[in-house]
């Protein structure tokens, strides 16, 4: 097992976690973001799903119907309820034993998967010039509210692991490990199951804490338990999520692009919250109106130790995980904090080993730093630590 | 656009200090049964002395009023304890009041909060010790003359002997330090590093005449070893070093304790080797760490 160091254990929230993943039917019109400047459709084009929007087919549609306007970087587009697939979307024609890396590269670069604002096809580039050697398959899923890859994972298991193979061929790796929560013991004995037929797959189990399921934690403690005595760098070990994975197994036997996102929609505003595969250029507030949500006070994209305020009529995009919606006001301002008692909760919680709170009283930032907000979190002060957080480009920013 | 995190605990500095306050009760219930009004009197006039002048200093150096704080509160219990029954109200107050003055010019919210008090505990019956009468029949004294004391380890456990305020019940310190463990808001890395060696020490090359284990026991449940344990060496400043560093401050504490004790010093012994190693191993773990990537633990 592996163990974090610092972390927390807040409250899970996790009330989506035994619901199915649904689906919300597309609105009349999408707004699809086109994550480039070179757009390929113009106004009064008829587009079908899964048609590219852009020239290095990083959008695409997620219905069919036609483009009504380009503004701001978004492509709107009217639904004609026609469902109509764009015949262009082919599934992967090679075998898998036959294909090469280029051949899955390229693939996937047409699918556009982005999780975590970048997209995999790049990530895999990095990999394979990284000569990643060691893949992780992150099923864990720590944060509060978000029952996403749970989901994912309870309901596309086979999926996962066939995607996982995918990757593993293109990167030539040998083996790879499947990390998930130490109380998911019904998940451990499926994957179990399966894992002994196929004896590529290791199970990797880690304490259920918070963040012990971002990338970098979880890389972070592979590479301190296993990494010196295996004799691999740090940079050798790709971690992939299990949506990343689950994505990349439905481009490749659908031929279909990432059109939609599995999102989970909670919070105490919500009073139907539900994990949705919710279509792209979806706004926040007909996501919110779906599951019924009243008397709406903040609206978060992420979770309530990671997140982004979102306004209600804003677009989210594809790798959005959760959207969270609130009766009350919730925001943290550094007019609440007193003294800094240096009780070191701070240091002692950061799971990438900086000191939260030098980094404040000295007005710096951290690179190592992975905006998990626990520091801010735990802090008795009341100081609010995201002054320190590096800035990143955030896909759900709009 | 950054990230940020829209939900704390509930945990405030107010209830970290508070739980510290808390976990005296024990020791402050026993010391009043045993010392009856006497303790009661100097655990008040020393609490009531920090807070007025933590009050006073804080408000002088803001320049404006300012609430005194917990820690002060704190700190007058801690000097308090520190005591012995026939000391003299006035040199309570003094000590209460120097105490604050000293945690606002070189302690203060997140650095040393009992190093103060100990300071001037130590200073106080260094200098005055004329003025500031010793119990006769401490066991202490008996540890001294390398013998073993006349009172029993249930005695010696439970309180029931001659000593300083709140040093004196090995049962009262143990109960508050399991109400921190219980409220999750003390790491005991430093006391554990502590007790450890000093046991091992007493026990493998005991100062006294007696068993092994019998003259370790006294040892250890003597002269405030316990106190230096529950409350002392669970002090914020020391919670920010890394583990390696604590278990180093707790084993030079321990070793120079018994180093005390093997030389035969006084009473003061125990706070004059908490004193000493805590300020050594801040400054050799500063030199340590001037080389190091700042902002890195």
């Amino acid at each position: 097992m592996l163990r974090i160091k610092g972390g927390i254990r807040p409250d899970e929230h996790k009330y989506t976690r035994n619901t199915f993943i649904g689906d919300i039917p597309s609105p009349d019109t999408v707004k699809v973001f086109a994550y480039s400047d070179d757009i390929s459709v113009s106004v009064g084009d008829d587009v079908k799903i899964g048609t590219a929007l852009t020239v290095n087919n990083r959008a695409h549609s997620p219905v069919s119907g036609s483009v009504e306007a380009i503004e701001n970087g978004y492509v709107v587009i009217r639904n004609n309820s026609f469902n109509e697939t764009d015949e262009c979307c082919l599934p992967f024609s090679i075998k898998l034993s036959e294909a090469k890396y280029s051949h899955i590269v390229s693939f996937i670069q047409t699918k556009a998967i982005l999780h975590n604002g970048e997209f995999f096809d790049n990530r895999l580039r990095l990999a394979k010039e990284g000569r990643a050697k060691v893949l992780i398959i992150n099923c864990g899923e720590t944060a509060p509210f978000e029952c996403t890859s749970y989901r994912i994972f309870a309901e596309h298991l086979n999926e996962i692991l066939f995607g996982a193979k995918i990757i593993m061929k293109a990167l030539g790796i040998a083996k790879a490990a499947v990390a998930l929560e130490t109380y998911r013991r019904d998940h451990i004995k499926a994957l179990k199951s399966v894992v002994n037929k196929q004896k590529f797959f290791k199970i990797l189990t880690h304490t259920p804490k918070y963040p012990a399921s971002d990338p970098s934690v979880l890389r972070k403690c592979f590479f301190d338990r296993f990494g010196k005595a295996s004799g691999f760098k740090y940079e050798e070990i790709f971690v992939v999520s299990a949506i990343e994975a689950y994505e990349v197994f439905k481009a490749f036997r659908t031929g279909m692009p990432q059109i939609n996102s599995v999102i989970t929609v909670d919070g105490t505003a919500v009073h139907n919250p539900k994990v949705l595969r919710v279509p792209l250029g979806v706004s926040a507030d007909y996501i919110l109106n779906f599951c019924e949500a009243e008397n709406i006070n903040t609206v978060i994209a992420g979770n309530t130790l990671k997140g982004v305020d979102v306004n209600i009529n804003d677009i989210l995009k594809k790798d959005t995980v959760s959207l969270l919606a609130f009766e009350e006001e919730l925001s943290l301002g550094r007019s609440e904090a007193t003294e800094c008692i240096g009780c070191g909760k701070c240091s002692k919680a950061c799971p990438v080993g900086i000191d939260p709170i030098e980094l404040l009283k000295r007005n710096k930032y951290s690179e190592k730093c992975i905006s998990c907000g626990v520091c801010t979190y735990i802090c008795p002060s009341k100081y609010d630590f995201s002054y320190i957080y590096p800035e990143k480009e955030v896909s759900c920013e709009l | 656009m950054n990230y940020k995190a829209y939900v704390r605990s509930e945990e405030t500095s107010f209830s970290l200090r508070l739980d510290y306050i808390l976990a005296t009760l024990p020791v402050i219930i026993w010391a009043v049964i045993r010392f009856g009004f006497s303790a009661f009197m100097v655990l008040t006039l020393s609490v009531a002395s920090a807070l007025v002048t933590d009050f006073v200093c804080r408000s002088v150096k803001e320049r404006r009023i300012i609430k005194p704080s917990l820690y002060a509160a704190f700190c007058g219990i801690m000097f308090s304890f520190m005591l012995y029954e026939e000391v003299s109200y006035i040199f309570v107050i003094f000590g209460g009041a120097l105490t604050a003055v000293f945690v606002n010019v070189f302690g203060g919210e997140g650095k040393s909060i009992v190093f103060a008090p100990v300071a001037v505990r130590v200073l106080f019956y260094g200098f005055f010790d004329g003025f500031l009468p010793v119990p006769a029949d401490l066991p202490y004294e008996s540890l001294i003359l390398k013998r073993i004391p006349a009172q029993s380890v249930f005695e010696c456990s439970l309180g029931a002997v001659e000593g300083s305020f709140g040093t004196i019940s090995a049962v009262a310190l143990v109960f508050g330090a399991i109400y921190l463990l219980l409220r999750k808001n003390v790491d005991f890395t430093v006391s554990a590093a502590y007790l450890i060696t000093a046991a091992v020490l007493f026990f493998v090359f005991p100062c006294i005449q007696g068993s092994n284990l019998e003259s370790m026991t006294y040892e250890l449940l003597t002269s405030g070893v316990i106190f230096v344990a529950v409350f002392l060496l669970n002090d914020y400043s020391l919670l920010q070093y890394k583990t390696a560093h604590k278990i180093v401050i707790g084993v030079i504490c321990g070793a120079l304790t018994y180093a005390f004790r093997l030389l035969g010093f006084d009473h003061q012994a125990v706070y004059v080797a908490y004193l000493t190693s805590v300020l050594f191993c801040f400054v050799i773990i500063k030199i340590a760490s001037a080389g190091k990537g700042k902002y890195e633990k």
